[in-house]
């Protein structure tokens, strides 16, 4: 395990992404005793303060802390991210291993399905549904994991495709190894790397996709500090109060540009001629 | 001006990073005559493709390549501005490579990619570039080349494209051709016909070849001097004629024997007793009685079925991959499947595995019908049988150790487990010539040979009675051929075994059987002990497969008289009625054209299914 991180560790992106994404994860779980205020406190006496010796990241227009803000955010962001990505990699996998495998009516239903979640705009249908079932965590988080499932269930399908077709599948066949022991042991694990990488992808569209659903007023409860609606509050002050938007903007960023990074490693990391 | 096209003195090739450089190609110089055909043979890295990569300045990047001369017509080849050198690229050496499928833009029709040629290298246009297009092809002895330029590489066969890639390398009337491994991927038949175009265009066009090759015995007919390459150097360089009947170097010296292998000195399985008179005396059957069945099939036919991808348009012909197959395979012997690809091989093994599904006829394995076998009964009776691939690289999973691997069917079938399961995996390793100590290591740090090895000790890890070894040695270089041949002798006196050992290299298929199957279309047409095939075949189309083996004497390679066999097989979609060879046979009779042949007894011991022995 240590020289798999210190393999990981070598190459200088993922070093930098990998130490971002501790930073993040670290302050979101140490949120109450790093935020130097409480996130929801308004003090009508700080409101628009530009970042300064007190409020390190300035103020919002109620006064609120940014920094706190921020910290506490992240819990927010980075769990609907997280679980997000375990939903759909989980489900997209699943339905792209059955269909690549059995192929037959599977398959036909299982591209018809993505093939209309592809051709629908995604942001209309999460406006819709979310605006159905009402906002909160649970409809973001499922909203999100619909938007991605289909990356996952193409490129594992494709994969499958490939691979049991590969001489390694076919002696394990004839050796009278079962579907589930073929599919467990022999398929999955080597559908493993793009599997990561378009997790972490999806893993920073998440966050994006969750921050511009709450910037557009349908995502998370207004109340509970995320990172989009953060954004949100900005918009209106854009111009007189800066701040308010772009630390937010700047959290997102660092994070999706280190969870892209740590997804780099991994496929790296996880491809077995790679390793040294 | 010199009588050579083409003097290379002193080349050193080096690849790697900055810093960890190896020097990969040293010290090469040959030169070529004025329509002088030079080969040169060698296993793989030996350094041969760089050597005629760099000649051209197509090496891969991170190559480089210096030359105290490397001169092409008089002109420093290293030192040629790029236009210059797109020119001799382009205009005064054509190339020709191994793989015609990439070799050949998948997008554009065929005409298009020969008229380019013409356009960009000769200035010619429309109807003019056209009209020699169809002289080319003609020339390369495509059939309708008029109609077949509109048509794209994949609707031509293998052979038809490599000759497609050869009318584009010659559409610039080069003066050197370059033909690196350009056989190697197409069928010894349909390598004669390719060897003897390529020749008669030299005889033609006064052109000078260089042809690289693995196999020597190719060059016995082909090239008029031979340079012998093995670890980047030369080991060695002489007239042909020379090198076949005394080479010099010990490294030819052993290429050459393993080419001239004598089939005489391994021991013979028991011929069947029909044949006891013909029979030569060979160590008794293990299993006893010389007509003990192992495995048996009886009119398997299997048929895929294609679907059709444009809605209301009536599917594709199925594939009729097996038409009826009878076969006796015995216990104790190695039964070799050969024809041409495309002929059934792979799907007739796959076939009576049960890995692929018959679509009619009966399979039995040892006395019981395992046709309709399935679930846990199939899965159980596959530890019976087991089976070792051509490509040693996709046939071990790259995320399990090579235990793991070859733990795996005794894992399935539960059949040890524990320090038991290891032990088993450590002689497993040992038997096939390994260390124990790899079996936590991963595929990816051997070579195809140790790997080849490894899927062997997984064959044979739960003891099966029959192994089917699909191409198994087609991958491996020739020295590597022959102890993975030893190998698997060794493996069938101790453990008993029966093969089925499927190839389209009939020098293996001659090292190795006992009998032989030779298939044609989904059908065996001829069956008979090894010994007296390859001494004397009675179906014109084994005549015509063994005439299209080169012999390693120049001598006795030019004297012989070839016949390559006309045209391809026939699409297995549409196979001709009557006889299925008869589109293609010498010797086909009338009434070859309507009435199928049987496959029967013509002399005792040998099944043959042609009208002409009845």
């Amino acid at each position: 395990m240590s020289s798999m991180v210190l393999t990981m560790y070598r190459s200088r992106e993922t070093r930098l992404g990998l130490i971002l994404l501790t930073v993040v994860v670290f302050a979101a779980l140490a949120a109450p005793v790093l935020a130097p205020f409480d996130p929801g406190a308004v003090d009508p006496n700080a409101r628009l303060l530009p970042p300064g010796s007190v409020h390190l990241l300035g103020t919002d227009s109620v006064g609120r802390d940014i920094l706190s803000r921020l910290i506490y955010g992240g819990r927010l962001s980075l769990t609907v991210g997280l679980l997000a990505v375990l939903i759909s990699a989980l489900f997209g996998t699943f339905v792209g291993c059955m269909s690549g495998y059995f192929g037959g009516w599977l398959e036909a239903v299982s591209g018809w399905l993505i093939d209309v979640q592809l051709s629908f705009p995604f942001l209309l249908l999460a406006i819709f549904l979310l605006g159905a079932l009402g906002g909160g965590t649970v409809a973001v988080v499922l909203v999100l994991a619909l938007g991605t499932w289909v990356n996952y269930a193409r490129i594992v399908r494709a994969q499958v495709l490939s691979i049991k077709n590969l001489g390694y599948v076919e002696a394990a066949h004839a050796s009278g190894a079962g579907v589930l022991r073929i599919i467990g042991v022999h398929i999955l694990p080597n559908t493993l790397s793009p599997i990561c990488v378009v997790a972490s992808f999806s893993m920073a569209q998440a966050i994006l996709t969750e921050a511009g659903l709450s910037f557009l007023g349908v995502g998370l409860d207004p109340s509970t500090p995320s990172w989009g609606t953060m954004l949100n509050d900005g918009r209106d002050y854009l111009l007189s109060a800066w701040w308010i938007a772009t630390m937010p903007g700047i959290a997102i960023g660092l994070t999706v540009y280190g969870v892209t990074q740590l997804g780099e490693g991994l496929r790296e990391l996880l491809d077995p001629r790679g390793r040294r | 001006m010199s009588g050579n096209i083409l003097e290379l003195e002193g080349l050193c090739i080096e690849v790697g990073a900055v810093g960890q450089r190896r020097q990969v190609v040293s010290d090469v110089s040959f030169h070529v005559a004025r329509g002088e055909t030079l080969g040169i043979v060698g296993e793989s890295g030996s350094g041969k493709t760089l050597t005629i990569l760099s000649l051209l300045r197509l090496l891969p990047p991170g190559a480089s390549a210096r030359a105290m001369h490397a001169r092409f017509e008089g002109r420093e080849l290293f030192e040629l501005a790029p236009a210059a050198l797109r020119a001799v690229r382009g205009r005064e050496v054509g190339i020709v490579f191994q793989d015609p499928l990439t070799a050949l833009n998948p997008v554009l029709n065929v005409g298009r990619q020969i008229t380019e040629v013409l356009r960009r290298h000769l200035g010619l246009k429309g109807g003019a570039a056209r009209l020699r297009a169809v002289e080319l092809l003609a020339k390369v002895g495509i059939p309708d080349p008029a109609l077949r330029l509109g048509q794209f590489p994949h609707e031509f066969s293998g052979g038809m494209r490599q000759r497609v890639t050869i009318a584009m390398a010659l559409a610039i009337e080069p003066r050197l051709l370059i033909a690196d491994e350009p056989t190697t991927a197409l069928d010894v038949t349909v390598q004669a016909e390719i060897v003897s175009l390529i020749q008669g265009l030299q005889r033609e066009q006064g052109l000078s070849v260089i042809w690289v090759t693995h196999d020597l015995a190719l060059l016995a007919r082909l090239a008029d001097r031979v340079l012998v390459m093995a670890g980047g150097r030369v080991v060695e360089e002489a007239p042909a004629a020379r090198l076949f009947a005394a080479p010099e170097h010990a490294y030819s010296r052993s290429l050459l024997a393993n080419l001239r292998h004598e089939p005489n000195l391994r021991p013979q399985a028991p011929i069947p007793a029909a044949s006891g008179a013909h029979a030569p005396s060979g160590i008794p059957s293990p299993a006893g009685g010389a007509t003990d069945i192992l495995m048996q099939a009886r009119d398997l036919t299997v048929t895929f079925r294609r679907r059709s991808f444009i809605p209301l348009k009536a599917p594709p012909r199925p594939v009729q991959a097996l038409r009826g197959v009878n076969l006796d395979v015995r216990r104790g012997e190695t039964l070799a499947l050969v024809g041409e690809s495309g002929s059934g091989k792979s799907t007739l093994a796959r076939a009576l595995l049960r890995t692929v599904a018959a679509t009619a006829g009966s399979i039995d394995f040892d006395g019981r019908n395992i046709t309709q076998l399935a679930g846990r009964e199939l899965r159980t009776l596959r530890r019976r049988f087991q089976m070792v691939f051509q490509d040693p690289f996709s046939s071990l999973n790259p995320r399990r150790s090579v235990g793991a691997a070859i733990a795996e069917p005794l894992v399935v079938h539960g059949i040890v487990r524990g320090q038991a399961l290891r032990d088993r995996v450590r002689d497993c390793l040992t038997m096939v010539g390994l260390d124990a100590a790899i079996a936590a290591r991963r595929p990816h740090e051997f070579s195809g040979g140790q790997r080849q090895r490894i899927c062997i000790a997984r064959a044979i890890a739960c003891q099966p009675d029959l192994i089917v070894a699909d191409e198994a040695l087609s991958a491996l270089d020739v020295s590597l051929q022959a102890q993975i041949l030893d190998l698997f002798q060794d493996l069938k006196t101790r453990f008993s075994l029966t093969y089925l050992f499927i190839s389209h290299d009939l020098s293996v298929v001659r090292r190795i059987a006992d009998r032989v199957a030779v298939m044609y279309l989904g059908q065996v047409v001829e069956l008979a002990p090894a010994a007296a095939l390859f001494a004397a075949p009675q179906h014109p189309y084994t005549e015509a497969l063994l005439a299209a083996v080169p012999v390693p004497e120049p001598l006795a390679e030019r004297a012989r008289v070839h016949t390559p066999l006309r045209g391809e097989p026939p699409s297995p979609a549409a196979p001709p009625a009557g006889c299925a060879f008869h589109t293609r046979c010498p010797r086909a009779l009338a009434r070859c054209r309507t009435e199928p042949p049987i496959l029967r007894e013509s002399t005792p011991g040998r099944l043959v299914a042609c009208h002409l022995f009845v």
